[in-house]
């Protein structure tokens, strides 16, 4: 059973032998192209779920490539949180490597496009699984790097521009990063991610460690989209629609979000967090992000923009939930990541499938679109119902905790942004529902399917799967609560 | 009847017409009468097996069950007692009659294969409020309902039926989320959310007040509670009339149930005398139902002021509950129970002249009792019903609820009872009287200088018998439980408040 120990290695390859495989096909010969690159991602999301398997059996594991110097290794290691973000991420691929299939059909330049798809995908994998600083660092560099193509995929003016707003934002919030880490690594010689932290207050002046941790939450902070830096994500918007879903509801942003959760459970400990005094600087920065993006959201009459600005405040919930400190709270925002991730790809999977039936971008013209397109907008009802937070679908049980969480913490303010963020949510989301569904358009039913199979079927086994989360909380909650403890052990300082 | 049976039945009852939602919409593709048929069959079977609970209720039974754990401590169970069962009844039976009257009503309407299953949906999810076991189980079906019941309130798809939905919609999210965050604290001081524990909360904190206050937003929105009522007059009058009598009727009262759910399993009765909680309720109680009749006053469309008139009406429910007292408990409950078979008279009424004749501003019927004498018959039982006119029904809970205010030494809410009693008057008769002892417009003057210009003259143009039915069956029930207080309706009101009052047991 020894190779199950170089998956985690073999999940980074893979994707980008797999990649450079898919690029054998010729530009026009998608018939072997599509294929290939589903197979790759399914064989990625299996390998993936071999490591959930094993880690579920017999504990985690490392890996160590190369030795570069004492303290900084090349490493990867399975452990709870690898294994939340690399599995919803892994599996999550699979789905929308087949929906591309679809939405691509009638795009330019779809060699290249599946190409760099694969290879984000190895990417992500290695920044989920990454044992260190180091590893992780490195891989989110070329996570941007390889997602670049991606997001200028038109070619036109606006995604040129929006490019050069992702490299600039990125790399901005990469080189604080690598300051962070350095400031780490001269103060402790290591680099590693260990239960409980690694960082001993006493070793530094606190406003050293206070400067730290302000690196990591803005460098990290950037893919996450925490405001005032979230400028590029909107932005990024003019990618095609499975980059969006995919990149910009799950890998690339919450890869920022769970640099976050590292830096401060991996690298701080809890300990060292509430030592720190932070916790203010966190909470006005996720209250902003939270409430402004809403608002913002609800002025946006581009469906995708305002699924942009949608996401910029959901990934608030699970920096809040990280910041309050409590196994409560940190449960709600793990929690979030999953349903987050379900709930907004679902969402964008929706709008692409829009896009492509009708060609319709803006909100405002979408009116009586269910009749054209009815079980993509049923689709797109149940997702927005869970986004507010409403049982049954899975959103609710994240707030559920985060509001628990809040009051355990007895920080009210919280309650009041989660819940004034849950309004807002509504009111930006019911409005496309109701004037797809009750509203006189210009549309009308069809025969036959209403969107090609290979974008409809990742859609509603999407929506299903949000049901079911939400119906079966087994699946997910306990498993979250363990991970959360986990990250709160507070002995190994 | 042993407890295994009584369990299924509800569960049957809860989950059948949800489960019959998609096999209507699936029918209407081949033919209206099935899908009609089945709708009603479906609220029918639901009616009878409720009833058939009496015997278990009428041994004192009471139930809690969980069906499955969603988390630990957190589940989706059941609950029956006597509270479940009375609400329970009543709102399947409206249900089915306003089913039936929407077989000829709705026949003129568009978008048929969509009323029918979401009318069907809402009593599976009412039904679920009602029998719930918990307060998460609770939230679970009141936000199914309000949420699904949108689609029955726009069913019109105008301009206006849009925009009043979207309020609704709007303040339905308020409530939920306040509904939400109220159970979530609940949750956190007591550790359970469980109907079956008898009360949770029984000291004084802070966090239990902000509970407490929560779910007077959230129950208290959907109540139609000052100053939330907002979506109240808006929503009601533009959703089709058998849609309007079940939003006024029954789904307000899912409101009200929650909260004599919250007043007596959630927090201690003792804890809200001496924190004085319940004064808030009764200050809001008070405003409601001045407010809302004076309101109705001004309405010139009929459905608006029977919607106004909803929103005091449920005000007295909500009085009667904060005084927290053997009559007041009673007489709210009994005029929950009352309040339903007006109100769902009144709108069905008013839908039949609308649907006859299309007259829906209130000084347009004169002589209408002559064109309809069956529906204007019952629309003015039920009126004076409303204005509280021996013996019909809405005399007996406003007398039930006067003694309570007495008997806690408040007169000034019998004064409240009394005025807006006469504002009742103010707005209804000006409606019937005219209806029957005026001649319609325009017909005095073709028969100016006839002879016969003072012989009463028939032409009847009634609704069909089935909405006729249905309206006289409602009509009904304000006589037949309002003549004497031995009524069954009355008995199980007394029961009820025996048994929320002495703490879960009979």
């Amino acid at each position: 059973m020894n190779y199950i120990l170089y998956l985690p290695l073999f999940m980074i390859i893979f994707p980008i032998v797999g990649a450079l495989i898919t690029g054998i096909a010729s530009e026009d010969n998608d018939r072997l192209r599509n294929p290939l690159a589903v197979i790759v991602s399914i064989i990625s999301a299996a390998a993936m779920i071999l490591i959930l398997h094993e880690y579920v059996q017999n504990g985690g594991w490392e890996l160590l490539l190369h030795q570069i110097a004492p303290g900084l290794e090349i490493k990867f290691r399975v452990d709870p949180l690898a294994a939340l973000f690399g599995g919803t991420a892994a599996i999550l691929w699979s789905f929308s490597v087949l929906y591309s299939t679809g939405y691509m059909a009638h795009e330019h330049k779809r060699r290249r496009y599946f190409i760099f798809y694969l290879l984000s995908l190895g990417m992500t994998m290695g920044i989920a699984l990454s044992a260190n600083l180091l590893t992780l660092y490195i891989f989110y560099e070329f996570l941007t790097i390889f997602t670049y193509p991606l997001v200028i995929h038109e070619e036109n003016d606006e995604a040129k521009k929006a490019g050069i707003k992702y490299i600039i934002y990125s790399f901005f919030g990469a080189g604080l990063i690598l300051i962070g880490l350095i400031i780490t690594y001269g103060n402790l010689g290591t680099l590693e991610f260990v239960r409980g932290g690694i960082v001993d207050l006493s070793t530094g002046s606190l406003l050293l460690w206070q400067i730290t941790f302000i690196c990591f939450i803005l460098g990290f902070g950037v893919k996450a989209a925490v405001m005032p830096l979230h400028a590029w994500l909107p932005a990024a918007m003019a990618a095609p629609t499975p980059v969006s879903a995919l990149l910009h509801a799950v890998a690339v942003v919450k890869s920022g979000v769970f640099g976050i959760l590292r830096s401060m459970y991996s690298i701080f400990g809890i300990t060292a967090l509430i030592g720190l005094q932070m916790g203010y600087f966190v909470a006005a920065l996720v209250s902003i992000t939270i409430l402004v993006a809403s608002i913002i959201a609800m002025q946006q009459d581009v469906l995708k923009r305002r699924l942009a600005f949608s996401t910029i405040s959901q990934l608030g919930y699970i920096t809040l939930g990280a910041g309050l400190f409590n196994v409560i709270g940190l449960t709600g925002g793990l929690l979030h990541i999953i349903n987050h991730a379900l709930l907004k790809i679902t969402l964008f999977f929706c709008a692409g499938a829009i896009i492509t039936v009708t060609g319709k971008k803006k909100i405002s013209e979408l009116n009586g679109l269910g009749k054209r397109m009815p079980l993509t907008m049923v689709a797109f009802t149940i997702a927005s119902i869970g986004m507010i937070g409403i049982p049954p679908v899975n959103g609710f049980i994240s707030k559920w905790y985060l509001i628990q969480g809040s009051l355990e913490s007895g920080a009210w303010i919280f309650i009041v942004v989660l819940i004034g963020s849950a309004l807002l949510n509504a009111a930006y989301f019911l409005p496309i529902v109701i004037s797809a569904f009750f509203k006189k358009g210009e549309f009308s039913s069809v025969e036959g399917p209403e969107a090609p199979l290979s974008m409809l079927l990742p859609i509603l086994i999407l929506v299903a799967g949000c049901l079911i989360v939400g119906t079966n909380l087994q699946l997910t909650v306990p498993y979250l609560e363990n991970i959360a403890n986990y990250l709160f052990y507070s002995g190994g300082n | 009847m042993d407890k295994a049976t009584v369990i299924i039945m509800m569960v049957v009852i809860v989950t059948l017409p949800i489960i019959m939602t998609p096999v209507l919409m699936y029918v209407c593709r081949f033919s209206d009468r099935l899908r009609n048929g089945l709708a009603v069959l479906t609220a029918a079977t639901t009616f009878i097996l409720t009833l058939m609970l009496y015997p278990f209720i009428r041994d004192g039974g009471v139930i809690q069950q969980s069906i499955f754990e969603i988390l630990p401590d957190l589940e989706i169970s059941i609950h029956l007692d006597i509270l479940s069962f009375s609400l329970a009844a009543l709102s399947s039976f409206v249900w089915l009659l306003c089913a039936i009257y929407s077989i000829d009503y709705m026949a003129k309407e568009h978008a048929c294969s969509r009323y029918y299953p979401v009318l069907i949906f809402t009593l599976g999810a009412c039904q679920g409020i009602f029998f719930a076991g918990d307060l998460f189980s609770l939230f679970v079906f009141f936000e199914l309902m309000s949420i699904i019941a949108y689609i029955l309130i726009i069913h019109e798809q105008t301009e206006e039926a849009l925009k009043a939905g979207y309020k609704y919609l709007v303040m339905t999210i308020i409530g939920g989320l306040a509904l939400f965050f109220g159970v979530i604290i609940i949750f956190e001081i007591g550790g359970t959310v469980s109907l079956g524990v008898g009360v949770i909360v029984s000291e004084s904190s802070m966090l239990g007040l902000v509970a407490f206050i929560c779910f007077l937003i959230g129950f208290g929105m959907k109540a139609g509670m000052f100053p939330l009522h907002v979506w109240l007059p808006d929503a009601h009058p533009v959703a089709p009339s058998p849609a309007s009598a079940l939003l006024s009727g029954i789904m307000l009262k899912t409101g009200a149930y929650g909260l004599f759910r919250v007043f007596f399993h959630v927090f201690s009765v003792d804890l809200l005398r001496s924190s004085g909680w319940n004064v808030i309720l009764a200050v809001l109680a008070v405003i409601t139902i001045l407010l809302g009749s004076a309101v109705a006053l001004t309405q010139s469309d009929i459905k608006r002021r029977l919607a106004y008139s909803s929103i005091s009406q449920l005000g007295y429910i909500l009085l009667g509950l904060s005084i927290l007292n053997f009559n007041a408990i009673t007489g709210a409950t009994f005029h929950i129970f009352s309040h339903a078979f007006m109100k769902s008279t009144l709108f069905l009424a008013a839908g039949a002249i609308i649907w006859k004749t299309g007259i829906r501003n209130v000084n347009e019927m004169k002589g209408l009792g002559r064109l309809m004498p069956v529906t204007m018959g019952c629309f003015s039982l039920a009126a004076l019903a409303m204005i509280g006119i021996p013996p019909l029904n809405g005399f007996l809970s406003k007398w039930t609820l006067a003694l309570g205010a007495l008997d806690a030494g408040l007169p000034g809410y019998v004064l409240v009872l009394l005025i807006s009693s006469l504002l009742n008057a103010l707005y209804y008769l000006p409606i019937i009287i005219p209806a029957f002892f005026e001649h319609p417009e325009g017909e005095e003057n073709s028969h100016e200088g006839d002879d016969e210009k003072h012989e009463v003259q028939f032409k009847i143009k009634e609704a069909t018998p089935l909405m006729l039915s249905a309206i006289a069956i409602l009509a009904l029930c304000t006589i037949i439980f309002g003549l004497t207080p031995n009524n069954i309706v009355f008995s199980l009101s007394r029961l009820t408040a025996q048994y929320l009052l002495g703490g879960g047991s009979f």
